[in-house]
């Protein structure tokens, strides 16, 4: 090898840490479950939550060594990549947690599940980073297929079964489409990193159609990930198949995953530089991100609207949220991109709280089943008052998380002057307490037949109370998460200018 | 476009193998189908990434690109073949309309 | 032209056809078994493109992997699937007209594709040894990926055989 190759592997390790840690943790897991005579979901989930916690804690250091490329320009680590390697971290170990006290997988083997888990991660953390067309595709592989895999985790179950077959035949359609799409892009510029790419761009004169066709093949499988229309249709199937601590997984990891490589990839391509989404070729792309905003959070509303179903009223709800935050993504301008990174951290707390509620009920009452709701505050009021706190904010109710975060997305919208879009999501969230506050109203006002008791487990007593206060403090004192949301997102834009002077 | 085979010849090779795949997925009811559909799209791509290899850029990164295709292809057939015993454990069938039991 | 010239040609249309009578069929084969075979032409006729495509190392690997291996599953997979009573397995088609519709209509968006767009053609390049150049390149700058790739696969592994086997319950 030559030694200009092995330095750069050297250096490049360096900035590597996070993920070499998630590495080691999989074999860890793989290893403890093969020598171990049962598999244990506690024991192997500590290792996970460990190797977690040490993969944010090297994620963290990232912040004091200087931004760059790394592996001959494959990764980019910037402060864009470590908030989402933090967001990715966070959300997998309160899903560990949550799996922990979970009795649905109790009966399947504990190793395969960590280590797909942790493989998806991986993949995420790889995503966010990409700068590289392979990496990119490569990555949202190593996310999708362990996904894929995971749904179908209750083997037993028909509906699982069901769901993870749906989830990977048009999963691996939508990432061929994808490929099919970059397998042009090389071809117009011969080269594979994004910046290379935009060089060849502006250089070049592509026209304008033949860009929207081939960026619209490679939105096909971006937009399968994060759930857009009009790719959501496997949402709802897969969501209420899966076990319902996957579903709980998909609805944020992937999802955060897909918008920072859309961002990325669309800043990586097509900025020329300029505090705006200004962008090579003709053709409207702030018009057409606007429409599927629109769209997609038009239909996740509507359709949630009618469901019986709590996962797949949820799934609906994601997909309604995708679309809400795609409104920051209309003119990738700072603020636009600062919106999408502070709703992800908002959507977390309070999407995941919500779920855990779901998931610590569902020992004694069939929690998939929104009529068996009716009287949950008498029963258990805890759980009862803290899906009611989880459900306002997702509906938007001030003083809650929820309501600053659709309140810097609608002004990031409106500052690009898409006051139709604004007004839209406005009344989307009117629309969207129609079925929220149908669970709150279920909850508190009706009475159910069963009257007894449930009482929960201390951990999900303990998580459940800390996320819901931090919903709260999210909607009364947000200041650091929209700071820190602001600084990732500054960081990347200032990278992408540097790299055009 | 000339007789003798060059960079155009290809790539409607590809862009046909393209829109045949895209139409198995679409209207195959079996789901072994929908994977072969699947492949036929991916093999399209590799064959867009070697003939922009030989013409355009006189590099071998469009095969390397290739190998890591053709590598992902195997494992996706695997995963989708792994769900798809499992599916047919529960249904007795890999028809995909069959497979519906979830509503709305 | 010379005969060198014009077996070159031929072949190449040869190989053009295979392939693509083949991905027809793949297609429209009521059958699957056939259609199966048909991937198998269409995957050979791919490796012979490869060829003329100098891509030595693809062309091989093409047939080692997709049709030794990839092919392969997909008989097993089907075989495994269907009742072995019927030799005859119907697959019908669901919404044909519209979806050869749309998709006359995407070839139309793709050819337009190919042909506006100003390639920079080099002529036609000579690799002199693709794969120790393929090698090379896996083993320096493309290495992250290689070693992701592993991962993957490992994890593929380990997913599809907890889900394929028969249930097994922990003790």
């Amino acid at each position: 090898m030559p030694p200009s190759v092995i330095v750069e592997i050297k250096n490049s390790m360096g900035y590597f840490y996070p993920e070499l840690i998630l590495s080691v943790t999989f074999l860890i897991v793989l290893i403890a479950e093969i020598i171990s005579k049962r598999s244990s979901y506690i024991t192997l989930g500590v290792i996970t939550i460990l190797g977690l916690l040490a993969s944010m804690f090297a994620a963290y250091q990232l912040y004091s060594m200087e931004q760059t490329y790394i592996f001959f320009r494959m990764m980019t680590v910037d402060h864009f990549a470590i908030f989402f390697k933090l967001v990715f971290a966070v959300s997998t170990i309160l899903i560990v947690l949550f799996t922990m006290n979970s009795n649905e997988l109790k009966r399947y083997d504990a190793g395969e599940y960590y280590c797909l888990m942790i493989a998806s991660v991986l993949g995420m953390n790889l995503l966010a980073s990409a700068n590289n067309l392979l990496m990119i595709w490569l990555a949202l592989e190593l996310v999708s297929i362990p996904s894929y895999l995971l749904s179908g985790f209750l083997k037993e179950d028909r509906l699982s079964a069901e769901a993870s077959l749906k989830f990977v035949l048009y999963g691996s359609v939508s990432t061929a489409i994808m490929l099919f799409g970059l397998s042009y892009l090389y071809g117009f510029t011969g080269a594979y990193e994004l910046s290379s790419i935009r060089e060849a761009i502006m250089n070049g004169a592509i026209p304008s159609g033949v860009l929207l066709i081939t960026v619209s093949l490679i939105l096909v499988g971006i937009g399968y990930k994060i759930a857009a229309v009009p790719f959501h249709f496997w949402c709802p199937d897969v969501y209420q198949g899966s076990p319902l601590v996957i579903t709980a997984f998909f609805s944020i990891g992937p999802k955060a995953a897909g918008f920072a490589l859309l961002i990325r990839f669309f800043y990586g391509i097509f900025a020329k530089g300029g505090p705006n989404f200004e962008v090579v070729g003709n053709f409207n792309w702030p018009m057409m991100m606007a429409l599927i905003s629109a769209v997609t959070m038009t239909v996740g509303n509507v359709v949630a609207l009618w469901q019986t179903s709590m996962k797949r009223m949820m799934a609906y709800s994601s997909i309604a949220h995708v679309g809400y935050m795609m409104m920051g993504f209309v003119l990738l301008n700072s603020e636009g991109i600062q919106s999408i990174l502070f709703y992800v951290l908002i959507y977390l707390v309070m999407n995941l709280g919500a779920f855990l509620v779901v998931i610590a009920v569902s020992s004694k009452i069939d929690s998939d089943n929104l009529s068996e709701y009716r009287g949950l505050m008498l029963r258990s009021p805890l759980a009862a008052s803290v899906l009611t706190v989880f459900m306002l904010s997702l509906t938007g109710i001030p003083s809650l998380g929820g309501f600053v975060g659709k309140f810097y997305l609608f002004m990031a919208a409106w500052h690009a002057k898409f006051y139709w879009l604004v007004i839209l999501a406005a009344v989307n969230s009117v629309v969207s307490f129609a079925y929220y506050g149908g669970v709150v109203k279920r909850m508190i006002l009706e009475e159910g037949t069963v009257k007894d008791k449930i009482t929960l487990p201390r951990i999900s007593t303990v998580l459940l109370t800390v996320l819901a206060i931090l919903t709260f403090f999210m909607g009364l004192y947000w200041l650091p998460f929209a700071e820190f949301s602001q600084q990732s997102a500054n960081m990347l834009l200032e990278r992408v200018s540097i790299a055009l002077k | 476009m000339t007789l003798a085979p060059g960079l155009y010849h290809y790539l409607i090779i590809a862009a046909l193998l393209f829109c045949f795949g895209l139409a198995a997925v679409l209207t195959r009811r079996n789901g072994i189908a929908v994977l072969m559909g699947i492949e036929l799209i991916l093999n399209a791509a590799n064959i867009n990434f070697v003939a922009f290899s030989n013409y355009v850029t006189h590099a071998l990164g469009g095969h390397v690109f290739v190998v890591f295709v053709i590598l992902l292809a195997a494992i996706e057939a695997a995963v989708a073949l792994a769900i798809v015993f499992a599916i047919y454990r529960h249904f007795h069938s890999v028809e995909i309309p069959q497979v519906h039991e979830m509503q709305g | 032209m010379e005969i060198t010239q014009i077996l070159y040609v031929a072949g190449f249309y040869l190989f053009a056809l295979v392939t693509v009578i083949s991905a027809f069929f793949v297609v429209f084969a009521k059958n699957v078994m056939r259609a199966v075979f048909s991937l198998m032409f269409t995957l050979f006729g791919i490796a012979g493109l490869f060829l003329f495509l100098h891509a030595d190392f693809l062309a091989a690997t093409q047939v080692l992997i997709y049709v030794g291996g990839v092919l392969v599953l997909l008989l097993f997979g089907i075989m495994l699937t269907q009742r072995m009573v019927e030799a005859d397995i119907r697959t019908g088609r669901i919404q044909f007209l519209p979806t050869m519709f749309a998709m006359v209509i995407l070839f139309g968006f793709l050819v337009y594709l190919i042909f506006n767009t100003p390639w920079k053609i080099q002529g036609a390049a000579n690799f002199q040894d693709s794969t120790a150049g393929i090698g090379t390149l896996l083993m320096t700058e493309w290495l992250l990926p290689f070693e992701i790739a592993s991962i993957l696969l490992l994890a593929a592994l380990v997913g599809a055989v907890s889900i394929a086997r028969a249930r097994r319950t922990v003790s």
